[in-house]
């Protein structure tokens, strides 16, 4: 079977940092004894480079690696380029992936709401009730944009949902 | 504080599913189905609360307070009656006893009642005293207000773990609206 590409991102509780996992299916006429070298690049939505990973297998054996220094959420696009020693007929080397990062909104989000369930007058605070459904909105919706390959879409609508936290924190 | 299983985490987020969508009139429902409207109101909140549930069990499901949102969505739920709620008859939970009045694992009683109901404290009471509170976790609200230790709120409560008794720090009236949720 032909080798395609392919990465997962994942992202726990620390949103200063997101895991990339080269997920390819190696084997066949193409195992990664095959592959020279293995390199990650990742994009801002503006199109400069955020970091560039020799990822190769030597260095992480996991096929992981653990992107750390977001100051914010971000939308990305990470290629991975797989460089073979003989190139197979039919193989992809080359993965995009485009996704956005919500942790710092989602986490911001699920602060309000378990305030609001101590102090549930905040229910009725039409201001409050429309900031925190906006983030939630802006969430949903950049990951959403992103998943269509718009990250420049869906880093304004995380940028927007930071400076709604920002501009309107708690308490209102 | 024993928390919430995954098990019971999934109903209250089903339960709150359930409570949404009955709460959204059909035309507004059919509206939303196609975009052209979004959820609003009460059903609004309850989803948005189900979001942060869902969202806090990722990463929050051993702290107590990730605990306490969840009970508190649950409660909201069960104020729609779509689950069991427990009339308030006499004793507070005396008729609730057993198997509790839902069927949440660790959350046993929900009870309402209000200040001067017949059995129930009269106005100008600070306490509430019951056996079957004793060695309960307890979440008590005024009108809807939760009523948490430490919180500056005009209106606070202690409880009395050992023996059951909630204390208020000031009267309360006539007719105010005591919600009173526990779990072991």
């Amino acid at each position: 079977m032909a080798l395609t590409a392919a990465t997962q991102i994942s992202q726990g509780s620390n949103c200063s940092q997101f895991t990339v996992t080269d997920s390819s299916n190696y084997g066949g006429s193409d195992p990664k004894a095959n592959i020279s070298s293995r390199v990650l690049v990742v994009f801002k939505s503006d199109g400069t480079v955020f970091t560039t990973i020799n990822f190769s297998y030597a260095l992480y054996p996991s096929d992981s690696v653990v992107i750390t220094g977001l100051d914010k959420d971000y939308s990305f696009l990470v290629i991975m380029t797989l460089t073979p020693l003989v190139p197979v007929l039919g193989s992809v080397y080359v993965a995009n992936n485009d996704f956005a990062l919500k942790c710092y909104t989602m986490t911001g989000f699920y602060q309000r709401m378990k305030n609001a369930s101590l102090q549930p007058y905040y229910e009725r605070n039409k201001n409050f009730t429309t900031d925190t459904f906006n983030i939630l909105m802006d969430a949903d919706v950049a990951v959403a944009a992103a998943a269509s390959q718009d990250i420049s879409s869906a880093q304004l609508l995380l940028d927007t949902a930071a400076k709604i936290q920002s501009s309107f924190p708690m308490p209102y | 504080m024993p928390l919430y299983s995954n098990t019971d985490i999934t109903n209250i987020i089903n339960l709150a599913n359930t409570t949404i969508w009955k709460l959204v009139p059909k035309s507004q429902y059919q509206r939303i189905m196609v975009g052209a409207d979004v959820l609003q109101g009460e059903a609004a909140i309850i989803y948005a609360y189900r979001r942060a549930v869902e969202w806090g069990r990722q990463f929050f499901s051993t702290q107590d307070d990730f605990n306490a949102l969840a009970a508190y969505l649950l409660h909201k739920c069960q104020g729609y009656g779509f689950n069991a709620v427990q009339p308030y008859f006499g004793s507070p939970f005396t008729s609730t006893s057993g198997s509790g009045g839902n069927t949440m694992g660790n959350f046993q009683f929900h009870s309402q009642f209000k200040i001067g109901d017949p059995g129930a404290p009269a106005p100008g009471a600070t306490t509430l005293t019951d056996a079957t509170l004793k060695g309960k976790n307890v979440i008590a609200y005024v009108d809807e207000q939760r009523m948490s230790i430490g919180l500056s709120d005009r209106l606070s409560i202690t409880y009395d773990i050992i023996n059951g008794i909630i204390t208020w720090n000031q009267p309360l009236n006539g007719g105010q609206l005591i919600t009173i949720d526990t779990w072991t």
